[in-house]
């Protein structure tokens, strides 16, 4: 090789390295993913200061022979793929053979590898892209690739580094990612020689959360219920993600990977918002660990070379599958979350007893006896589903018989029974979990309903609650109503782009059912002519816009009402009860009732829980009890 | 600065400028009334920037001056004083002292010179209206106006002085009310401009049935005199839709109806509109319309009205606010409706010249 054309394939890898290699934490990336790649069980990462002046990946995979090691770091070297048919189908992580050439250009590098069956290894010393010296060395069978002083030669580029805590950050959020990718692969992490994590192999991704982001935040998932294979482009979602009502400030607990290769995608996340819906407050964002499986020929990695971008041959069928997959699983926990509302079903004296006498016993049956009896009756029923309950259902009416609170609170408080909810009529199990008995202690600040279960103290917000039983009450209504549409006096023009355009021409009915009046002119142009009553605000253009990019999320089969919503829950916030508005029993029991028998009971139209669960396990860190 | 005056007189000029003061506000100045001695008596003035207005009463000044007090607390001081005379006094430090009966007030003041002027108009197009016309011609459109901000251009009635007439206009783009005011209008001083909706409140209130209103338009603004008082406002700037193309040419049916019967029989039936997808349905039969609502959460009301029809049977659906407005607004007791078919817009008019289009509605699955 002439040593001009050396230099200028040096050069040729260090503009490569400007796309590939950003940051300490894109060579943790580059490199664990090409041990994953050589299929090794263990992967050992160190890193010194920030992964500035050292990073280095040690892994049990196939190792490479001496020739492969020398290829590997010529450019567009890759046993990864050969043609471009090979590039349309991608199903291994790395895939452009550019980052080993790029690291050895931008750092004091080391390659170290062995073949399991080989004699000997292969050592390799580069300096900036300069291959300084090839030799034989002993180390253990798999690849130990090591980079030193990372733009070393490079001041203009390590000028944009941050500070090693920044990039160290950086570094720890890469690998978490990929350790959450691939939970059967032990994971090791030392960070300026102290052990960061050590994440043994597990075979279930909950496991390695768990291992990684502890019991709590483990606790907060639930599995993602995929609902089948998408015929189209055979779709496989798994993972998990956060319960209802469970939400964070920012994206940072969202982690999608998309065959296995982390992604930061706007449909996905569009579609994972669009699933939780009301269940979401504006400005919050899910947790989401989820995996989607699919073609590699459906999705388009090559957009970008650090490879966080992907585009979706059919988006539209992604979004909808995981939208869909995400109700589901919300809809599916609803059981679990129900329970946490009815009493503990442990005997009395595992638990202190509540402080409070709390309320009237609602029921005939609890009145006539001692309330601890009355305590064991509705366990017995808890436990029983089945059982008739010799109780007078409050909707009869009776009137509320209000002992005088004792002078000396008994063992166990009162128990407010409420009849086993019947199934409706149109045989929908609905409300099915609601099925026992509330443990009322009281109303706080006559707005927090406060309830004990098994795992504490439950605190209810009253308005928040009603609010959502409103909501949905009066969008069922709504739903059987005619949808009227107000008709424009001036019809207005709407230029789309030929995606949107295309997607309002096939989506012109149901926006017809909407009450929006929409005609094509053909040419991406729209007449705008009618709008439903409710939706009055607004520059007409804008809110078709709008319309149009929120119907697009929400995918087929969205209520008519989608649009009405927003009008719908500003009307239920008016008629809801409020705080300081003083419920007596009876309404609570309804109240509490009617939530659990809500489609979303989790949250008020505007995404705010309806319900705080406080665990004795977090009270006991409140007194001090137990260490945080 | 010292005058004194009945409380009557003050109550009366606090009354027109009082409610143009900001009831939000950053700048303090902007809640007060600057209050100016003149020859005969005292100007007192009040502005949000957008809309000022000025007013004169007679009071008689022992000292001249001016300084600026918060609108609101004056007012209601004043209200409750408990004797007819009052004696008003205020220091350089803009302190004011007001005595009436045995009661005494202290008030302070912010000065003078930190009140924002009132525009001056120069070489200003100037017509003069009478005022019961006007106040007439505005209470049959400015229900219609549009209050939702980002239709800004909406947010007012548009005046257009052009072809020996006031056209004006107001709508929010499912309805649009219209009157034509006869005017001379000399050459060169044709001009259309958008009136925001606050100063047509405030014209409103200051309109009386006598007397005449001198309307004078500057560049971006415009003022109005009327009985001795000033209200200027900034215009709205932008364009205002083309509303001749929403006027339809021709009806093919027309209704004459009682205005008050036909009134009551809509508000009775849209008693049973549920809030959401108000409609109201119009269903025509010889000589004879049924006004019907039906809402399957509440119920449904219907109720018949004999009138002059001989075409075909037809049904309609309105708003029915949008249906009620005008009825509400119009003083005639006949009222016409004119209608095509149930896509095409519906048109309310009277026997003077008031136009009234409103939108069907379409009432689907
Ligand atoms: N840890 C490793 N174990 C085995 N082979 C490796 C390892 N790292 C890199 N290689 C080899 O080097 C080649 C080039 O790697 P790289 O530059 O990252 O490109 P790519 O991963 O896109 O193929 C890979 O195709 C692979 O054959
Ligand atoms: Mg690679
Ligand atoms: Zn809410």
């Amino acid at each position: 090789m002439s040593r001009v054309a050396l230099l200028s394939e040096i050069v040729a890898s260090q503009v490569a390295a400007g796309e590939v290699v950003e940051r300490p934490a894109s060579v943790v990336k580059e490199l664990v993913e090409n041990s994953l790649d050589a299929g090794a069980r263990t992967i050992e990462t160190v890193t010194a200061r920030g992964g500035i002046a050292l990073v280095r990946v040690t892994d049990d995979g196939h190792g490479m022979d001496r020739d492969d090691a020398l290829l590997c770091l010529e450019r567009h070297a890759t046993s990864k793929i050969r043609t471009g048919a090979d590039l349309a189908a991608i199903a291994t992580l790395g895939f452009r053979g550019e980052a080993m050439p790029s690291i050895a250009s931008v750092s004091r590098f080391r390659l170290a590898t062995r073949e399991p069956g080989a004699l000997a290894g292969t050592e390799i010393l580069v300096n900036g892209g300069k291959i300084e010296t090839v030799r034989d060395c002993g180390d253990a069978p798999g690849t130990s690739v090591e980079a030193r002083a990372l733009f070393f030669n490079l001041p203009a580029r390590r000028k944009f580094l941050r500070s090693e805590a920044t990039e160290s950050a950086h570094v720890e959020t890469q690998l978490q990612m990929l350790a959450i990718a691939h939970p059967s692969v032990r994971f090791i992490y030392i960070r300026d020689g102290r052990t960061v994590f050590q994440l043994p192999a597990v075979t279930r991704l909950l496991d390695r959360i768990r291992d990684l982001c502890g019991a709590e935040a483990a606790d907060e998932l639930t599995p993602v219920e995929d609902g089948g294979r998408v015929a189209e482009n055979d779709l496989k979602i798994s993972g998990f993600i956060g319960k209802a009502g469970v939400s964070r400030g920012n994206r940072s607990s969202q982690r999608i990977f998309i065959n296995g290769r982390a992604v930061d995608n706007g449909v996905v996340n569009q579609a994972l918002r669009e699933g939780y819906h009301t269940a979401l407050m504006k400005g919050r964002y899910p947790v989401a660990y989820l995996f989607l499986e699919m073609d590699p020929a459906a999705v388009d990695v090559n957009v970008h070379p650090a490879k966080r971008e992907v585009r979706f041959r059919a988006p539209g069928s992604v979004r909808e599958a995981l939208t869909a997959a995400v109700r589901r699983t919300l809809e599916a926990g609803r059981a679990d979350w129900s329970r946490s509302f009815h009493q503990p079903p442990l005997p009395e004296q595992t638990r202190p007893a509540a402080m409070v006498p709390a309320l009237a016993v609602a029921d005939r049956a609890a009145s006539n006896s001692s309330p601890a009896a009355a305590a064991r009756f509705d366990r017995a029923d808890f436990s029983t589903p089945d059982l008739a309950l010799p109780v007078a259902p409050p909707a009869l009416g009776l009137p509320v018989a209000k002992p005088p609170a004792p002078l000396f609170p008994e063992e166990g408080a009162a128990v407010v029974s409420t009849r086993k909810e019947e199934a409706p009529a149109g045989g929908a199990p609905r409300g099915a979990a609601s099925a026992g008995a509330f443990k009322i202690l009281g109303v706080l600040g006559k707005l927090y309903v406060l309830m004990e279960n098994a795992s504490g103290l439950v605190l209810v917000d009253q308005h928040a609650a009603h609010e959502r039983i409103l909501f949905e009450e009066l969008r069922r209504r709504l739903e059987a109503q005619e949808v009227n549409s107000q008709k424009l006096l001036m019809p207005l023009t709407l230029q789309l782009g030929p995606k949107d355009a295309d997607w309002l021409r096939q989506n012109l009915e149901p926006l017809q059912k909407m009450g929006i009046g929409l005609e094509d002119f053909g040419a991406g142009s729209f007449k705008l002519d009618a709008l439903p009553p409710f939706l009055q605000g607004g520059e007409p253009l804008a809110l078709v816009r709008e319309i149009i990019d929120a119907l697009q999320a929400a995918g087929s089969g969205t209520s008519r009402l989608r649009l009405g919503e927003d009008m719908i829950a500003k009307t239920v916030c008016r008629h809801a009860v409020k705080a300081n508005d003083v419920l007596r029993e009876r309404e609570l029991v309804k109240l509490l009732e009617d939530l659990l028998a809500c489609e979303l009971p989790y949250c008020c139209p505007h995404g705010r829980p309806t319900m705080i669960q406080m665990s004795y396990g977090e009270l006991e860190r409140k007194f001090g009890r137990r260490a945080p | 600065m010292k005058f004194h005056l009945s409380k009557e007189k003050l109550l009366e000029g606090l009354q027109q400028v009082q409610s143009v003061v900001s009831t939000r506000t950053t700048l303090p100045i902007l809640s007060n009334v600057l209050l100016q001695t003149n020859g005969k008596g005292i100007n007192m003035t009040t502005t949000d920037l957008d809309v000022g207005v000025r007013c004169n009463i007679e009071a008689e000044i022992t000292e001249a001056g001016a300084t600026t007090l918060p609108a609101r607390r004056l007012f209601n001081i004043i209200r409750e004083l408990p004797s007819s005379d009052v004696q008003f006094e205020s220091d350089a430090k803009n302190v004011a002292s007001i005595h009436s009966g045995q009661s005494f007030f202290k008030i302070l003041g912010l000065p003078e010179e930190e009140f924002p002027p009132l525009p001056k108009f120069e070489g200003a197009k100037v017509y003069t209206l009478r005022q019961g016309q006007l106040k007439d011609a505005l209470k049959k459109t400015s229900y219609a106006i549009s209050t939702d901000e980002t239709r800004y251009v909406l947010n007012g009635i548009l005046c257009s002085f052009k072809e020996g007439k006031l056209t004006l206009v107001a709508t929010d783009g499912r309805r649009l009310a219209m009157v034509d005011l006869e005017l001379e209008i000399a050459p060169g001083k044709e001009a259309s401009v958008i009136i925001p909706a606050k100063a047509i409140n405030e014209l409103q209130r200051l309109l009386k049935d006598d007397g005449e209103i001198e309307i004078r338009l500057g560049e971006n603004q415009v003022a109005f005199e009327l009985n001795g008082t000033l209200l200027v406002s900034k215009l709205i700037e932008g364009n205002y839709p083309n509303y001749r193309q929403v006027i339809p040419n021709e009806a093919k049916e027309r209704i004459e109806l009682e205005r008050e019967t036909f009134l009551n029989a809509v508000r009775r039936v849209s008693l049973l509109t549920s809030e959401k997808s108000n409609s109201l349905k119009l269903i025509f039969t010889k000589n004879n319309i049924d006004i019907a609502a039906n809402s399957p959460e509440i119920g449904e009301a219907k109720e018949s009205l004999p009138v002059k029809y001989g075409g075909k049977d037809f049904t309609i659906a309105f708003n029915p606010e949008f249906l009620m407005a005008p009825l509400r607004n119009l003083p005639e007791d006949t009222v016409y409706l004119d209608l095509i078919d149930e896509m095409s817009p519906g048109v309310i008019k009277i026997n003077t010249s008031f136009l009234y289009v409103l939108m069907p509605m379409r009432i689907s699955y």
